[in-house]
């Protein structure tokens, strides 16, 4: 609604001050004045106002289209009121001046005060107990608990993105980068921290109570224990002692901290505390402090790459870490009889020697493939592993998307893993809980649509299918920022008005837009222009394609677009045999293109009962021509003048004429002899 | 089995004594057992006529396999040309003397040999005629046909007439002219 508002308020008015662009009908963007202390890795803060309230301070994140922001939660929380979290006003797509591109702008109330700790990374003097349970604790609790009652996660919360506040601190927006992209490692579980930023996905509250807990800690501390440390060896502190030990070290706790914290950083997320306990112990209930969760240990370690792993989920950290030496370990076959004689686990001790004995191939692929299944097995609740990709299964689709455009390879081995069925094994693998057949499904849905090649499937359907919010990478409306179908043919206009246009008018990321977000899905035109035999017949499931577009959702009038694809229309209207069908349908798209409506375009050139006469009546026209050609033969050899018919037809016509004469004599005989 | 029950020949001519020629034959015996009691009752008549159509006769052998036509047309005039020594003959009581008064005036020759050369010359001018006459109704359906063909191919274009490889030309005629304009 407010993206449509912005749009349609872009375009109605034409005077604005220059270095302004508007968001929504009341918000305003300047572009001249940059807010960089807001600054997102992938979003550039500018100032905004609000027309009705100039005086409100406020800022505007400008959205990277490589790294949308999490466009379906925006409304979720623009509803949320009177909460200590900066929630998204207005926001949309709006022109940004002089570069002739459209970005997606969130406008945001803005913090009042700084960022309660300047430089988290430096050391700072640590908060009391009270402050933090007061300013922290408590204000956390309440923006947490709405964001759950909603069904959203905040995934932003550090010490980055907490200002001071009226009464206590106030948490940052978390909507401006995809969930988890620019979270720091340390404060993401084991788990999401093992995955690369872009593959931690939405997560679950119990991701947001971590991160909570990590915070009190740094604020207790006064400092980040592991600042400096890279993140292989922040998440391989947790994994060896515990997030609990591993984030404070020796820093004392007080009784009344050690048991929320206990709670908070527990590394079994079925364990770790939820949102109703921490309320609990905020209103005075005492709970028991939990006991530090350790890893599972194996009876001996095991040494990979000259060091002595105790656990397995060490070692998969190493290993997925040094993929080569990896590799190796595998090849050499001693791990199989490691896990049997050392893990406690049979189950995983069966998996890990299963996979092995059988996994072990002389294919690269299939060694990856292979390493990758036994990291599962190792640590089954860690993220999927493959050479560098490394995600959580439900962020698969977010990881494609973000690594689409780039060289890094990353792209290629999602599509690796999920044909290779890496998301089942590891939901089979899982040692918790049961397997849940629908997200099973929705993974080999997603290698059905990998698996296919054709327009309208392959990698950019599965981007769209499986990110709904994710704006279209087509290369013909990159920097329009088209993330809704409604958006999609006034962007090909603006393209078509600049006049660089390819010969085609849509591209496979466009198809693949189409199907992924037009409802119903055009499974016809996709069927049509996957079963396109030729070109003349791909032409027309795209020209239908882009009528069906504007009869759904408008506009009414595409003068320039009609042109383009008027161009396009070309040869199939040529494609007509019948030389009056040919002119009628030129004469449609002539009257189309003046009005600007592909409706009428395709109406007039590609009419199906047309098209069927045009068919049925060149056959008949090719027989008869056939059929007079046989005819011209036979009479150019003499069909009629041959000997032998003359002779026939001479006979019998003497015998005619004879037969006239004598008859005539008869009669002249008759009479003369009677009368 | 018996021999009678033998099948026809291998070469599809008919064997001896097969159904169709024995009909056949009982045929023309039966004509003949109809004809010769009325050639002896008019045996004048027979005479006479016997012999003023002798130039069908030869007709008959003369054109060989054309012989039917050509005895037909050279016939019905010979024959007209009958009346009159026939209906002298009549009118002299039918009778022997009468047929050898009738053949002994040459006069009633005259009639039925011109008729009967008269017929010959027909059969041997209409040819030509029919010649050229269907040489003209060849030209004209030509003619009409290639123009109907025009009309197609206007229509249609040269695909029409399976000329892929004109077609092929004229297409990428078109899609060069139209990759230039774009």
């Amino acid at each position: 609604m407010a993206a449509k508002a912005s749009d349609q308020q872009q375009e109605a008015s034409g005077k604005r001050p220059a270095g302004e662009v508007a968001i929504g009908r009341h918000i305003r963007l300047r572009t001249t004045q940059p807010m960089p202390q807001f600054d997102r890795k992938t979003a550039k803060a500018y100032a905004a106002f609000d027309k009705r309230s100039p005086n409100t301070p406020m800022y505007a994140l400008v959205c990277d289209e490589s790294a949308p922001p999490r466009l379906n939660i925006l409304a979720t929380l623009s509803r949320i009121e009177n909460m200590p979290f900066v929630v998204p006003v207005d926001w949309g797509v709006v022109d940004w001046p002089d570069t002739g591109e459209r970005r997606f702008a969130v406008a945001f109330e803005a913090p009042v005060g700084e960022r309660i700790v300047p430089d988290p990374e430096r050391s700072f003097r640590p908060w009391r107990d009270e402050k933090i349970v007061e300013h922290v604790i408590a204000p956390a609790v309440r923006v947490l608990t709405e964001l759950d009652s909603r069904g959203v996660t905040h995934r932003g919360i550090c010490l980055e993105n907490i200002y001071t506040g009226s009464s206590g601190v106030v948490f940052g927006e978390s909507v401006g980068v995809p969930a988890g992209l620019i979270q720091p490692t340390v404060y993401e579980t084991i788990q999401a921290g093992q995955a690369a930023p872009e593959g931690r996905g939405e997560g679950t509250p119990a991701d947001d109570l971590y991160a909570l807990g990590v915070v009190i800690v740094m604020l207790l501390r006064g400092g980040n224990r592991m600042a400096g440390w890279s993140d292989e060896d922040a998440v391989a502190e947790k994994i060896a002692n515990g997030s609990y030990f591993a984030l404070l070290g020796r820093t004392s706790v007080s009784l009344k901290l050690m048991e929320p914290l206990r709670g908070l950083l527990c590394d079994i997320e079925a364990e770790r505390w939820e949102l109703n306990d921490l309320e609990m112990w905020l209103n005075g209930r005492q709970l028991s402090p939990m006991q530090a969760t350790l890893p599972t240990k194996a009876r001996r370690p095991f040494t990979f790459d000259g060091v002595e792993y105790i656990s397995p989920q060490a070692l998969a950290h190493a290993m997925a870490n040094r993929w080569p030496a990896a590799l190796q370990v595998m090849r050499h076959g001693d791990m199989d009889l490691w896990a049997q004689r050392n893990l406690p686990n049979e189950i995983q001790a069966n998996r890990i020697r299963g996979l092995l004995v059988g996994g072990q191939t002389g294919q690269s692929g299939g060694e990856d493939r292979g390493l990758a299944r036994l990291l599962i097995a190792l640590d089954p609740a860690a993220p999927i592993r493959m050479r560098n990709l490394a995600a959580r299964p439900r962020a698969l689709a977010k990881v494609l998307a973000l690594n689409y455009d780039k060289s890094n390879g990353v792209r290629d081995l999602v599509i690796h893993a999920i044909l290779a069925k890496l998301p089942q094994r590891w939901i089979e693998f899982q040692l918790e809980g049961t397997p849940d057949p629908q997200e099973i499904q929705t993974f080999e849905r997603m290698g059905f649509f990998l698996g296919r090649n054709q327009p309208g499937y392959g990698v950019e359907r599965f981007i769209y299918e499986f990110n709904d919010d994710w704006p279209c990478l087509s290369p013909l409306v990159r920097g329009q920022f088209v993330h809704t179908i409604e958006s999609l043919l006034p962007a090909l206009e603006r393209l078509a008005e600049s006049g660089d246009t390819p010969s085609e008018p849509v591209d496979r990321h466009i198809i693949a837009f189409c199907a992924a977000r037009m409802y119903p899905q055009p499974e016809r035109l996709l069927q049509g222009l996957a079963d396109a035999r030729d070109s003349i017949t791909r032409q027309r499931a795209i020209l239908h394609l882009l009528a069906q577009l504007q009869r759904r959702h408008g506009p009414a009038k595409l003068p320039a677009l009609t042109r383009w694809v008027g161009e396009f229309a070309n040869p199939v209207v040529d494609s007509l045999r019948n030389q009056k069908l040919k002119d009628r349908a030129r004469k449609a798209l002539e009257r189309a293109v003046e009005l600007g409506s592909l409706v009428e375009l395709v109406a007039g050139v590609d009419d199906p009962e047309a098209r069927r006469r045009d068919v049925s009546g060149f056959e008949i026209a090719q027989k008869e021509y056939e059929r007079i050609t046989r005819e011209i033969d036979w009479l150019e050899n003499g069909g009629l003048t041959a000997a032998p018919r003359i002779a026939q037809a001479s006979a019998s016509a003497s015998a005619a004429v004879s037969g006239l004469c004598s008859g005539l004599i008869l009669m002249f005989l008759t009479l003369f002899y009677v009368l | 089995m018996s021999s009678a029950r033998r099948q026809p020949g291998a070469n599809g001519k008919a064997a001896p004594g097969r159904p169709g020629g024995t009909r056949k034959a009982w045929s023309n015996i039966a004509m003949g057992m109809f004809l010769l009691p009325v050639m002896a009752v008019l045996l004048p008549t027979s005479i006479v006529l016997g012999v003023l159509m002798l130039p069908t006769l030869a007709a008959g052998f003369v054109g060989r396999g054309r012989a039917r036509m050509l005895a037909a047309t050279v016939g019905m005039l010979n024959f007209a040309g009958c009346v009159p020594p026939l209906v002298e003959l009549w009118g002299l009581g039918h009778t022997l003397a009468a047929t050898g008064e009738v053949l002994g005036e040459p006069l009633m020759w005259f009639g039925p040999y011109l008729a009967a050369a008269f017929g010959w010359m027909i059969f041997l001018t209409i040819p030509p005629l029919v010649h050229r006459y269907y040489e003209t109704v060849t030209n004209n359906r030509l003619s009409a046909l290639r123009k109907h063909q025009d009309r197609l191919r206007e229509e249609w274009g040269d695909e029409v007439a399976g000329d892929e490889a004109a077609a092929d030309d004229t297409s990428a005629d078109k899609a060069g002219e139209a990759s230039a304009a774009a």
